[in-house]
């Protein structure tokens, strides 16, 4: 079987930095792998790696569906392959909003829609997510809040409907009920994709953990990893 | 250069060479006379009659060589005026606007250049009398080196032009090459209020990454990226529709301004 995503030796830089070093992951179609570590320790620049972003010079293959090199396309080009990234921080862009965004993603992706069917679908989510109903027409992320630049990544996730979900502590910044509330959403889109995400606390059904320290995987595993680590820190994998 | 007078139904008036052009033809206005070798060597269609109430929008794209525009609109006592000027990659542009505005009346112009790797500088000269305001917004944009988009607004308010009052905001977007907004005030006239408020932005690596992420090509998210500011900056104009329009014009790797039929129109780049 080939993997969905394939990291070879994966080495990442930024600037005279090395961030990342040898990096090996195999993501398969169905699975859910949860990437911790302490602060620092090259999460987020490894999904960050994979999606292309400025400011990083990798080197070593990312192979996608076992064709192609991620890393030879640009970023518009990874994210039309049906890869989502939710980033940790997302920004705010005045004058864009979130209908006319997801209308430009779409029309991009080969799956051109009216402006309509994108509002209707903006509108049954944003209601799942308890985000008021001028969401869609909304500049992207203006005045919002942390925990509402998340439900929108989520939003824009359910609306794009990727193969692969690259999430970077989604579930941070979020209060009691809306986490919970996003897990269960987590729970239901992870039902037909493929998911890698970055968490300290991961609530959805892992099928893979890793630890990673100092920019390299120093455990990888099932989901008894994560409990470990929940319950005891990372010690015992350091 | 004279000014011309108000008839009773043209509340805007314009140079009657105007009304001469033909599809398919040179067109020689104004500017033809400053030893400027090729005035647009593009089709123009004929300009059609202005009505109370209309908007002025005036397109402009560049396809051979130099171009100049003259406009000169008076706007009559007690109306007011909306004026959207787009220019985009002139080979060597330059777009000249008067503005007589008479007792009692208002303009809001709107301009935005984009030079696309060429040059392109605007003058934009407002007049004042009593009463009169104005409110003008420019947006600068130079994508590509040795691009240059600058403008220059000039506000007018003679002695006896009482209570008029002008806001001038200018926005300047470096997108790699050298753009600039130069504002002039003439105040002869204590009783006036005029206020001026320049803007700087920068295309970050952020946010195009973040367009990038829903799947929008790089160039195309710059484009859409500084559009969103111009739309940010008037969001409070009920022109919106209108501006949609410009950035579709923006995104296009070809301009064709053929489907901005609204009102009266001039089209220029249609071969």
């Amino acid at each position: 079987m080939i993997p969905l995503l394939d990291i070879r030796s994966l080495d990442v830089m930024a600037g005279e930095t090395e961030i990342l070093h040898n990096i090996n992951l195999r993501v398969y179609k169905g699975e859910c792998h949860v990437v911790m570590g302490r602060n620092g320790s090259g999460k987020s620049t490894l999904l960050n790696a994979i999606m292309g972003a400025p400011g990083l010079i990798c080197d070593g293959k990312v192979v996608w569906e076992g064709i192609d090199n991620l890393l030879a396309m640009p970023v518009d080009v990874r994210t039309r392959q049906g890869i989502f990234l939710s980033t940790q921080a997302p920004p705010e862009i005045q004058g864009i909003s979130n209908a006319k965004l997801l209308q430009g993603g779409m029309e991009s992706m080969g799956k051109p829609h009216e402006l309509r069917d994108i509002l209707k679908g903006i509108h049954t989510v944003a209601e799942e997510l308890n985000l008021p109903k001028s969401w869609a027409l909304r500049g992207f992320n203006v005045g919002a809040s942390g925990g509402e630049r998340k439900k929108n990544e989520l939003l824009h996730l359910k609306v794009l409907d990727p193969k692969l979900c690259l999430l970077d502590e989604i579930e941070a910044g979020l209060d009691k009920d809306a986490t919970d509330h996003l897990v269960e959403m987590l729970k239901t889109i992870q039902i037909d994709r493929t998911m890698l995400m970055v968490s300290h606390s991961p609530k959805v059904n892992a099928t893979h953990v890793h630890v990673m320290e100092k920019g390299k995987i120093v455990k990888s595993g099932g989901p008894e990893i994560a409990e470990h680590i929940l319950s005891k820190g990372y010690d015992d994998f350091i | 250069m004279t000014l011309f007078k108000p008839q009773d139904n043209d509340w805007l008036l314009i140079n009657p060479e105007l009304r001469k052009m033909r599809p398919g033809g040179h067109t020689f206005m104004e500017g033809s006379a400053h030893g400027i070798s090729t005035f647009f060597d593009n089709t123009a269609t004929e300009i059609g009659d202005w009505h109370r109430g209309d908007t002025i929008r005036f397109f402009a794209q560049g396809a051979t060589d130099q171009g100049y525009f003259k406009r000169k609109c008076i706007v009559p006592r007690g109306e007011s005026l909306t004026c959207l000027i787009a220019c985009i990659s002139l080979q060597q542009g330059l777009l000249d606007w008067e503005f007589t505005l008479l007792p009692g009346s208002s303009l809001k112009v709107r301009y935005i250049a984009n030079s696309y790797g060429r040059q392109i500088h605007g003058r934009i000269k407002v007049r004042h009398s009593r009463d009169s305001t104005s409110d003008v917004r420019t947006a600068c944009i130079a994508t590509g080196k040795k691009s240059a988009s600058t403008v220059m607004v000039e506000i007018d308010m003679p002695a006896g032009s009482k209570r008029a009052k002008s806001n001038v905001k200018t926005l300047n977007f470096n997108n790699g090459g050298r753009v600039g907004s130069i504002p002039i005030i003439n105040v002869s006239e204590p009783d006036v209020e005029a206020a001026h408020g320049n803007t700087v932005y920068s295309v970050d690596k952020e946010s195009i990454f973040m367009l990038q992420l829903r799947g929008i090509p790089e160039d195309v998210a710059k484009k859409r990226i500084m559009m969103g500011q111009l739309l940010a900056s008037y969001e409070s104009d009920n022109i919106i529709d209108d501006w949609d329009e410009f950035n579709e014009c923006f995104e296009k790797p070809s301009w064709s301004f053929a489907h901005l039929s609204k009102g009266p129109t001039m089209e220029f780049g249609k071969k």
